[in-house]
């Protein structure tokens, strides 16, 4: 029990159940705006693995590096794998959007995971210890869908940066993304308000709805030595909707 | 796993393994015997599959058949089911090379490796989703094709064209059997290690090797790297993964 792994955004939703489950085998660094709600998760991970919290906003992108480096040489630890699982989502078509939402997109999605992934690779700061990466991107990546302009583009851009990054740090640290299909959490939850909504993405996912545990299982197996030989991959876990053009 | 279970365990399934005899087909077998799953294993080579079987440690039955013999198969397979129970998976494995450039190419080779490589896909599929065979939960077929399926290398044209027409059984399969929840996945393997690769390469030298090594990011593959992802695709842990071709290729197609 004394590899840690760094998950953002562990204060809710699929971070959370990240969180949760891999606490099982790994001591955590779960990061998160909110102390009260991290506590909590905290409360609900294994309690024989060590839960250190790193509060912060990842949108003041300004203060992404110090706060990292000033957080692990304090707790004195060494960060083995990274799960990037902050995400920001506003649905707005294309005349509705704006530099502020477009910065707060970018810096929550893909600015934060390039920073993160740069302090952790930095043997300075962080020794030799990292092994993995997974961002958790969406199966948006790959597709077209009305008013999802920023928040796709935020995603295949951090797919871009993971083949890059997995080809640039082999063959000491793997890189991976998990892109999920439409998971209820409170980042979606705007999605899920309508209940004709409900039913129709039900019937274009042809496995049916998923789960924030369906993800964390990739997520898990991604970190596990059982992936070693997978890096710079898009892992989709959508119940095939993105291959259904049926529904 | 927070409730106790292991979503990564195949204890209590049944699980068909095609090309077992050797390579990845067999290092899948043992790994998903030591995950907990009985095993119905199909190859040509009997002494090959004998030696599978003997290290399995659940009960592994064994096949041997010709898989492009479609007249004979269901029968084969339904026999052995009836012995070990209705089937939960399914990883088709067997597969064969072709390296021909396309002034040797013929008709009679292609539809060859088309046949073993991709139709025996299908027809295993048709056997497998049958009532009579598939339990009717945690359904899970696996195909194996190659990253020649997705990037290009001359004197691959039969196998390429089999392995990226697998892409296409895979994706149109998930939507079709999925109300019967059956889901369908694929694994597109860089280079591994097994004595199909020296069988192919053997025409060339050390320096080929070094080659083709370094096209991996992270070095060739061992046969079990692909079975752990497989074993992976088989369990309730990738019970939302369907109709998805994953890579497991040391980094080659994210260059």
């Amino acid at each position: 029990m004394e590899k840690y792994v760094l998950i953002t955004g562990a204060s809710s939703g699929i971070g959370r159940e990240i969180s949760v489950q891999i606490s099982q085998q790994y001591n955590l660094i779960i990061h998160g705006r909110d102390r009260q709600k991290l506590e909590s998760v905290k409360q609900d991970c294994n309690h024989q693995s060590v839960v250190v919290i790193w509060q912060n906003d990842l949108n003041d992108v300004e203060n992404i590096e110090i706060s990292l480096k000033e957080f692990i040489k304090t707790n004195k630890i060494s960060v083995s794998a990274f799960v990037h699982s902050a995400g920001y989502m506003k649905m707005l078509p294309l005349k509705a959007t704006n530099l502020k939402i477009l910065n707060e997109t970018m810096n929550i999605n893909l600015y934060s995971a390039i920073l993160i992934s740069k302090v952790l690779a930095n043997k300075v700061v962080n020794g030799s210890d990292l092994s993995g990466i997974v961002f958790i991107s969406s199966n948006i990546s790959n597709f077209g869908s009305k008013a999802f302009s920023a928040y796709a583009a935020s995603k295949s851009a951090l797919d871009g940066f993971m083949r890059c990054l997995a080809v640039e740090l082999a063959p000491n640290v793997r890189v991976n993304s998990v892109l999920p299909g439409g998971v209820r959490t409170a980042m979606t939850e705007a999605i899920y308000e309508n209940p004709q909504v409900i039913e129709r993405m039900k019937s274009q996912y042809p496995l049916g709805l998923g789960e924030t545990s369906d993800i964390a299982n990739a997520v898990s197996f991604l970190l596990s030595d059982q992936s070693r030989w997978v890096t710079g991959q898009q892992i989709t876990v959508d119940g095939g909707r993105t291959i259904n053009i049926t529904g | 796993m927070n409730s106790g279970i292991n979503p990564y365990s195949l204890s209590g399934k049944k699980i068909l393994v095609t090309g077992a005899a050797s390579g990845i087909g067999r290092s899948t077998s043992w790994v998903l015997s030591k995950l907990g799953a009985d095993l119905l294993l199909i190859d040509l080579n009997e002494t090959g599959l004998n030696e599978t079987i003997s290290k399995c440690i659940t009960k592994a039955i064994g096949i041997v058949v010709d898989l492009t013999d479609t007249t004979t198969l269901k029968e084969k397979i339904s026999i052995a089911v009836k012995e070990l129970g209705s089937l939960n998976g399914l990883a088709h494995i067997a597969g064969k090379p072709s390296m021909v450039p396309l002034k040797a190419i013929t008709q009679k080779s292609c539809i060859d490796i088309f046949n073993i490589n991709t139709y025996s896909a299908i027809e295993l599929s048709k056997i497998f989703s049958n009532r009579t065979i598939f339990s009717g939960e945690s359904g899970s077929i696996v195909f194996i094709s190659s990253v020649y399926g997705l990037v290009g290398s001359a004197a691959n044209i039969a196998y390429a064209a089999s392995k990226a027409a697998l892409h296409g059984v895979t994706k149109s399969l998930a939507i079709e059997l999925a109300p019967k929840k059956i889901r369908v996945n694929c694994i597109a393997p860089g280079f591994v290690e097994t004595n199909m690769l020296e069988k192919s390469s053997s025409l060339f030298n050390e320096e080929y090797k070094n080659n083709i090594s370094k096209l991996h990011p992270l070095g060739l593959g061992q046969p079990e790297d692909i079975s752990y992802s497989i074993a992976f695709l088989l369990s309730d842990a990738a019970k939302w993964i369907t109709g998805s071709i994953m890579s497991v290729d040391g980094g080659f197609t994210a260059q």
